[in-house]
């Protein structure tokens, strides 16, 4: 239960109510003093303490005394007593355990990130990528290793489906590797991974290998259909949990269906449950990451809390996914063929000009 | 009435006034839950209910016997863990073969003895059991230990012109079991009192002198608890097992010397708190040993109607130090192998 901070701020110190709502929005347990409180926030500790029981009272903290050896401090509660400390063996008579009373939230552990693999998408080389990994690197205060995958530029590529299944092959043959070497250097557990554009697409068909488990996923700029089968993914454990974060304005992901075979406007239209989906309003396709500052306030208010939550809090632009269907298969057919058309024709021009070039240059 | 069941009825009353009593009230009112006798919330009431229990023959001295075995010595003492050697598995498995080698060690009274309710000055061997491929050898002792008694304090002038105070001590008489219990490949030392572990060390050789010709284990390998705190640390901090396992405090000792402490004020995991996981995430385990940690388990309920009521949990402390367990709190015998199952039984790297 969230308490309701603005009544909270009108009956009792700002800046101590304030101090408790950091608390309460970060991730994990926490616990606190009278004394702390009134240290941390320059509040009496009178008021701290009415503030501390106001939130008792309305069952969003709970009060606890804990028995404490006073010579060595060891925590004695609920211990059969034999008159003296178990640790230190003072004498409880001549050193009387202190009672510490505490306001504490039990709440889940926060989420481990154990490691991070991020994924660019076609028609670029992901300069993104660097900037993201530095922002994840200052993030943490432990070690967290980012691996990036480039598979190079893919443009007409992503038209065939023969190139599609040799990158996927090549992504996974990277995933294994980079799972080995992460897990001999201790760091256990699936990576989480951030994926834009056909990044997405390519880590979505990478999970029908057995091989390939993540963690969380997060997909920005998604192209993989609305109608893909997550929830199998989820209910295998291939996946823990997915992000769906689409820009509102993203052109290429409306029209993917068009020319990449096996796509769709996922990003922008959603997937159903448990997929989680957010949306970013009035951002295009590749502006999640550009300017800097809007990627690290995208990354602090909705990839973070993603990945650091065990039980994501909901996040600002959430919305469900609508029913989808897919473009008449005639059109999408017909666009495809268009585009390998236009593809092979300049492919064609460039060999016949080359070859009546070189045909001249032999005369 | 027979004499020898007034004799029973006699010593069933007995024993509730002496032995029963001491027990943690959370017990007693289990037992006599299953007689049906409710609502008691003070010795004096839980005393009344006994013995109406007794006096109706709804609690025999058989039963009362039996519970305190299950109750008596076990929690608030150290336990030690050691690895039977494979050879021997199976031969202290065999009642028939243990029998035969105590008749030979001239042990042949203990086996299946009565449960002894003598507690003598010096500590006595009283009892070997076999029951379920599990051996038992239990050690009674008459222990007393010093409790401040204030109210007797006093100070005065002394004829050499100083004045002193004097501080008094009431000798407590207390009942400690010592338990030495072999689980297949499992062999556990039970040691009531003292909290000095350099002390078990010559109480364990003792104890083992007088078993050797069945269990001289003190040759045998101990588990190494540095292992068990780093396994179940680690365990902790699964999201799964939070509710079931949690580690207050956590002492990693680095390899190279000296320590961190992790620590939770409350009776939550360290873990648990943001900050500290941060850094618990940047200790990597193969560069430090368990020292020493806190492990609050929860227990499985008592009963049926206990399962409604506020949850059991038991503090575990584990020590690399002598490769010791520490228990605080009084537990039955279920829970204590409960915990021991718990864990992790892992040889030192």
């Amino acid at each position: 239960m969230t308490p309701d901070w603005q009544t909270l701020e009108a009956g009792f110190p700002p800046a101590a109510v304030e101090h408790l709502r950091g608390r309460y929005e970060t991730p994990g347990s926490f616990s606190v003093t009278v004394r702390d409180l009134a240290q941390d926030s320059g509040a009496s500790e009178h008021d701290a303490e009415a503030l501390l029981e106001a939130l008792v009272v309305g069952g969003n903290l709970t009060k606890q005394t804990y028995k404490r050896c006073a010579k060595c401090g060891v925590d004695l509660s609920d211990d059969a007593s034999d008159g003296q400390c178990h640790n230190c063996n003072a004498a409880f008579v001549d050193e009387n355990p202190i009672s510490v009373v505490r306001y504490q939230l039990d709440r889940e552990a926060p989420r481990d990130v154990p490691w991070v693999l991020v994924l660019h998408g076609m028609n670029t080389r992901g300069t993104w990528q660097e900037e993201l990994t530095w922002l994840i690197a200052r993030s943490y205060k432990q070690m967290v290793p980012v691996a990036i995958y480039k598979y190079g530029m893919v443009r007409p590529g992503v038209l065939f489906g023969w190139r599609q299944r040799m990158i996927v092959r090549r992504v996974i043959k990277k995933f294994v590797a980079l799972s080995k070497q992460a897990r001999d250097d201790g760091f256990h557990g699936p990576p989480d991974v951030i994926a834009h554009s056909f990044g997405t697409w390519l880590i979505a068909h990478a999970l029908d290998d057995q091989r390939v488990r993540v963690g969380r996923l997060i997909l920005l700029g998604s192209i993989v259909r609305p109608d893909f089968r997550w929830d199998r993914l989820l209910a295998d454990h291939k996946v823990d949990m997915v992000l769906n974060h689409g820009a509102t304005r993203d052109f290429w992901v409306k029209v993917s269906q068009y020319g990449i075979p096996k796509s769709g406007p996922g990003g922008r239209v959603g997937y159903p449950a448990p997929v989680r989906n957010v949306a970013a309003v009035g951002l295009g396709h590749s502006d999640y990451f550009d300017p800097e500052q809007r990627m690290r306030q995208l990354f602090a208010d909705v990839w973070q809390p993603f990945l650091r939550w065990q039980s994501v809090p909901p996040l600002h632009g959430a919305f469900e996914a609508p029913r989808w269907r897919p473009a008449p298969l005639l059109i999408r057919v017909t666009t495809r063929l268009l585009l390998v058309g236009v593809y092979a024709s300049i492919v064609g021009g460039f060999a016949v000009t080359l070859f009546y070039g070189l045909l001249c240059l032999v005369r | 009435m027979p004499d020898n069941e007034r004799s029973d009825l006699q010593k069933a009353r007995d024993l509730v006034r002496d032995v029963v009593l001491a027990q943690s009230n959370i017990f007693i009112k289990e037992l006599l839950r299953k007689k049906d006798f409710k609502g008691a919330a003070t010795k004096d009431q839980f005393e009344a209910q006994l013995e109406e229990a007794v006096d109706s023959g709804k609690l025999t001295y058989a039963e009362l016997t039996e519970w305190i075995e299950e109750m008596e010595g076990w929690g608030n003492e150290h336990v030690y863990l050691y690895k039977v050697p494979d050879a021997l598995v199976e031969s202290l498995a065999d009642p028939v073969k243990v029998k035969a080698r105590l008749v030979k060690g001239g042990l042949g009274d203990l086996w299946q003895a009565d449960r002894s309710l003598e507690f003598p000055e010096v500590r006595k061997l009283t009892g070997i059991y076999h029951t379920d491929g599990e051996l038992t050898f239990v050690w009674h002792e008459g222990a007393d230990y010093r409790k401040r008694a204030p109210e007797k304090d006093f100070d005065e002038d002394a004829a050499d012109g100083e004045h002193y105070y004097y501080q008094a001590y009431r000798r407590m008489a207390q009942r400690d079991v010592t338990r030495v219990i072999v689980r297949r490949a499992l062999l556990a030392v039970f040691l009531p009192g003292d909290n000095q572990p350099a002390t078990h060390t010559d109480r364990r050789v003792d104890l083992c002198g007088e078993i050797k010709a069945l269990a001289p284990f003190t040759d045998w390998e101990l588990y190494s608890m540095g292992e068990a705190i780093k396994a179940l640390d680690t365990a902790s901090m699964r999201p799964s097992l939070s509710e079931t396992l949690r580690a207050p405090n956590t002492r990693w000792d680095a390899k190279g010397g000296g320590y961190v402490d992790f620590g939770s004020e409350t009776d939550g995991s360290y873990a648990a708190v943001d900050e500290l996981r941060e850094v618990r995430a940047a200790v990597r385990r193969s560069k430090f040993k368990g020292g020493h940690a806190q492990f609050r388990l929860r227990l499985p309920p008592l009963g049926e109607k206990q399962a409604k009521e506020k949850e059991r949990v038991a503090k575990v402390h584990l020590f690399s130090d002598y490769d010791r367990i520490r228990l605080t709190a009084r537990l039955t015998r279920n829970d204590v192998w409960w915990i021991l199952k718990k864990i992790p039984k892992k040889r030192r790297k």
